[in-house]
């Protein structure tokens, strides 16, 4: 017992003497274990998506699947009529619900929100399990005016008042009467403030030919998706009529517990991006321990006559070991409680930065998994130094040599390990870059169409489509106003297709374009430039339904020089869906989809879709509540429909909120990066400082300056640096290249952005190194020499 | 009780062999002062080594206490160096970062004797050594003189019944260096057997024997 005892005396007054030294490396080992920390709450958070719901494991959602020329596609929006179809025809199925969600304005007396709502079938209480705080426990939403609340909101919207019986107002036309409060834990995938039945809707959302809803079922305890899966898998195709000549569009199951994961059919999604963290995160953790262990070695001729002193009073090297892997332990256990420290500080920030990405917290699971981390990390850094440390001879401690605690040969690998780190920072710092300069362009980069200061209004039924010209007439009459228009499709979200054929083109290899029914005013509103022919004209019968626009790449893609005038003929095999006419015009290209994917082929007409979405420009000096005048000016018009408006803009951006998220968290692991890569070449330079001691004890007697050798001892580690910047430079060009090569569309990246990263991490290693340099530099050769 | 024959050390570099040691022959007996003795370079400090068993000769064989060395584990190594073999250097090597007391104590931490035991040995050791007073100062506390003296100490207290000295006196003037011969002596006389090295000839006077070595040949 008193040996250890010693050995523990002999630690802290080691400690004592050489304070700065302990102090990096604890800090370095802190910085790393954070990182371990962070990534582990990461992790942990995102593991625990859902698994609040009782009946989990019986859950699935409903997906569309099918296999393009492109790979796999899968698509989420479904028809209304889906689930009543498979509980109503299928003995496995317990429960089945819709689930649709929109934005919405809801009101309350003088309170108004804009609500994140959702459509969904009774069923749903019971499948997914939500508490239900106050009111109605049971049946709910078996009733077309009833809703339920969610806690939030109801608070918001309530304050201390009892909600439930009360009754708010929907899209500023539609009342509904609370029947009950539920809350909604963290860590879950379904977001709502206010849930509605999905009954009360129209009647074409309820068919086969809708679309719009997720669509969830619980299955009996004792049915297996596997079996289920097979039987459920053409309904889609036989009943939503899906012609048997084209590609097949299969109906699938999606367990529920990989819902927030993994997208529907395949093994990639979110889940990749916690492989990625996972891996990054044990990466810095091994970088910090490296740096530990290098530092450990560093002072490995201090400890020497100790060493050897107490082998010649007989300690074995086991002894020896334990004694210094517990002396690691033990500043292990230090720079832990700092990461645990320094975390919680943290936390707040990053989870403010995270937003609704996710929340970390340090709960138990994390505690539990501490004393792991700190065995494992106590044993990786500290297994090396006490193997080196206990192989130390006598004869090396008695004579003073030079080389105890690892040969200069081996210093050829710390240099090259801590270049790696440094290499490493490079790469993150040029993969920040890279974001950062790709997600500024995403949201800034010009779409082809002009999409500030528009008012989106979908339409719900044949009698508000009806409508459209005298409510048009209204808002163009109110100087707020300027312009107003109508398509088929929104910019976000799917589009619709069909495959055409034209004269000239093979019979038997099937074509498919976007199709997009708009009316005459479409091309202005939205600032396309018509490049060949023309756009349609109001009133002119021939464009009703027999005049076709293509966009720039429909005309490439069909390998035509002229379309004007060329007859086109939509979906020729299906006899309800035909449609036939001729080509006017060409515009340029323009996105409806996120920069993520490239412009497809488009082709526009002038139809009679089943439903519309309305576009309304309001002037840019106009108010924040400029949804609201929208709102009362049309609404009189249409006082029995519901009018969801939403700002063109706001979902564009949307669109990209998880590149910005990434680009955050990158930035932080780059600056821990950034950290251990300095604490790396300031622990290398007290190795060598440490080996050359007596070198440079030498130089000095021979007459070399302080001011020398400082620079020198820079120069040498310094190479290393530009090497690492060498060698890491080209592939990391490749790699973005690579990456950005995922984007349609990307922003030029140049040299200069490389260059000046290279610039940064290299003037970060001469300040880590100048420490180390000076303290070289300013070596007594008496103190180094007269050892014999 | 030590036993050389026809020991040889050599050291290779770039193919050529350096010898340090040439077909060494010597026999010590229990109880013995043997003061080796020659110039710089003689080998006179490896030849310490190997006998103390922290070096291993090129060639020949060494016995120590009747057993034959060369084939010696490291846990039997250790052993040795716990119960029979002190070591005394000339820079004294003892441990900065620990007081007197903690220093002259520490080869018993490893012979796992009890506390009790310990403390007991300890405070005899440092009675006999007439340093009581100075057992909580630390090394850098002390003069020479008196670190020498905590180093034999320490030496002696795990009662061993061979003493290796390396210039016990090269870092002391000549009153500290006289002190610390006679207290050699007196252990001597106590029945421990000393083997020094050193190149002072009145040093060399306090033992009964000497051997001299010249460019690795015994003479």
């Amino acid at each position: 017992m008193s040996r250890v005892k010693t050995n523990a005396l002999i630690f802290l007054r080691n400690l004592k003497h050489s304070k700065g030294i302990f102090m990096v490396t604890v800090l370095g080992l802190a910085a790393g274990l954070m990182c371990t920390l962070i990534v582990a709450m990461l992790v942990q958070s995102e593991l625990r998506y859902d698994t609040f719901h009782k009946n989990i494991t019986t859950l699935y959602q409903v997906y569309l699947s099918m296999n393009t020329e492109d790979g796999l596609w899968t698509g989420n929006p479904l028809p209304g009529a889906v689930a009543p179809h498979l509980k109503n025809n299928y003995p496995e199925v317990r429960r089945a619900s819709n689930y649709m969600p929109n934005e919405g304005k809801i009101q309350r007396e003088d309170h108004t929100f804009i609500t994140q709502y959702a459509f969904v079938d009774s069923d749903f209480f019971s499948m997914f399990s939500f508490d239900i705080l106050s009111g109605k426990s049971g049946n709910l939403l078996t009733d077309n005016n009833a809703c339920v609340l969610e806690e939030k909101m109801a608070q918001k919207l309530f304050g201390e008042t009892n909600p439930i019986g009360q009754t708010i107002t929907m899209w500023g036309s539609k009342q509904f009467r609370i029947d009950a409060i539920i809350s909604i834990p963290s860590h879950s995938s379904l977001h709502f403030e206010i849930l509605l039945p999905y009954a009360m809707l129209r009647p074409a959302l309820k068919d086969w030919k809708s679309c719009c809803t997720s669509v969830f079922v619980q299955l009996n305890d004792g049915a297996s998706a596997d079996d289920l899966a097979p039987k459920i898998i053409k309904d889609y195709q036989i009943h939503a009529g899906v012609n048997e000549a084209e590609e097949t569009i299969d109906l699938k199951l999606h367990p529920f517990s990989d819902y927030h994961l993994y997208v529907p059919g395949t093994h990639s999604g979110r889940i990749t991006f916690l492989y990625a963290f996972l891996a990054l995160g044990l990466f810095i953790l091994i970088m910090g321990c490296f740096n530990f262990i290098n530092l450990s070695t560093a002072r490995a001729s201090t400890r020497a006559r100790e060493i050897g002193m107490k082998k010649t009073m007989g300690a074995s090297p086991l002894q020896i070991s334990m004694q210094f892997l517990g002396e690691s332990w033990a500043l292990t256990f230090a720079a832990l409680v700092l990461a645990l420290v320094g975390t919680a500080l943290i936390l707040p920030f990053i989870n403010n930065l995270l937003g609704e990405q996710g929340q970390l917290s340090l709960n138990w699971p994390i505690v539990a998994l501490l004393p792991i981390i700190l065995f494992v990390t106590g044993l990786m850094a500290g297994t090396y130094p006490a193997l080196i440390l206990s192989r130390v001879s006598i004869l090396s401690s008695i004579k003073g040599v030079q080389n105890v605690g690892g040969t200069s040969k081996k210093g050829g690998i710390r240099k090259a390990l801590v270049m790696v780190q440094f290499a490493f920072t490079i790469v993150f710092m040029i993969g920040i870059y890279t974001v950062y300069r790709q997600t500024n362009y995403l949201t800034n980069r010009p779409l082809g169409f002009t999409k500030d200061y528009i008012l989106v209004l979908p339409t719900n039924s044949a009698k508000m489509d009806e409508k459209y010209e005298v409510v048009k007439a209204t808002l163009l009459s109110n100087p707020l106003f300027t312009a107003v228009t109508r398509a088929e499709t929104s910019f976000v979200g799917q589009q619709s297709s069909a495959p055409i054929s034209w004269k000239g083109h093979p019979e038997n290899s099937p074509f498919t374009v976007d199709i997009n029914d708009v009316d005459s005013q479409y091309a202005e509103f939205f600032g396309l430039e018509v490049t060949k022919g023309r756009f349609f004209r109001e009133g002119n019968t021939l464009d009703q339904n027999e005049s076709f626009v293509l966009n720039e790449s429909a005309v490439a893609a069909m390998g035509l020089v002229d379309p004007i005038g060329l007859q086109i003929v939509f979906s020729p095999g299906n006899t309800d869906m035909k449609r036939e006419g001729t080509v006017i015009g060409v515009v340029k290209d323009y996105h409806t989809e996120s920069l993520h994917s490239p412009i497809r082929p488009k082709i526009l007409a002038m139809g009679k879709p089943s439903s519309w979405y309305w576009y309304i420009r309001f002037k840019p000096n106009a108010s924040d509540d400029v949804l609201v005048d929208a709102q009362k000016i049309i609404q009189p018009l249409l006082p029995s429909e519901l009018l969801q408006f939403s700002f063109l803009d706001d979902k564009l951006k949307s669109q990209y909120s998880l590149e910005q998220t990434i680009g955050k968290l990158l930035t932080f692991l780059t600056v821990i990066s950034i950290i251990l890569a300095g604490v790396g070449l300031f622990s290398l330079g007290a190795f060598f400082v440490d080996r050359k001691q007596k070198e440079i004890g030498i130089r000095k007697t021979l007459g070399a300056s302080s001011g020398q050798i400082a620079r020198s001892f820079i120069l040498y580690h310094i190479k290393g640096v530009i090497w690492a910047f060498i060698v890491v430079a080209p592939l990391s060009w490749y790699a973005v290249q690579k990456l950005l090569g995922l984007y349609a569309y990307q922003f030029g990246m140049t040299i200069w952005g490389i260059l000046l990263t290279g610039l940064m991490v290299l003037a970060l290693a001469v300040v880590s190194i100048a420490f180390q340099a000076f303290t070289a530099s300013s070596l007594k050769p008496v103190n180094v020499l007269c050892r014999e | 009780m030590v036993q050389l024959k026809d020991i040889e050390k050599w050291v290779m570099s770039g193919g050529i062999r350096t010898f340090i040691l040439r077909q060494i022959n010597l026999e010590i007996e229990e109880g013995e002062f043997v003061t080796i003795m020659g110039p710089s370079g003689a080998g006179k400090s490896t030849l310490l080594y190997i006998l103390g068993l922290l070096d291993t000769p090129s060639s020949g064989e060494y016995h120590f206490m009747e057993t034959a060395t060369h084939n010696l584990k490291e846990k039997q190594l250790t052993e040795i160096h716990r119960h029979h073999i002190g070591f005394v250097f000339q820079q004294y090597h003892l441990i900065d970062e620990m007081t007197v007391y903690e220093n002259i104590e520490m080869p018993l931490l490893y012979q796992k004797i009890k506390s009790d035991e310990r403390k007991g040995r300890v405070a005899e050791v440092l009675d006999r050594f007439n340093i009581v007073a100075k057992k909580d100062l630390f090394p850098s506390q002390l003069s020479g003189g008196q670190q020498q003296l905590v180093a034999i100490a320490r030496a002696i207290i795990g009662e061993p019944k061979l003493i290796l000295a390396d210039e016990p006196t090269g870092n002391l003037n000549s009153e500290q260096g006289r002190e610390i011969m006679e207290l050699l002596k007196k252990l001597n006389r106590q029945g421990t057997t000393i083997v020094q090295v050193t190149h002072n000839e009145d040093q060399a006077k306090y033992g009964q024997r000497i051997v001299r070595l010249k460019d690795g040949w015994m003479e």
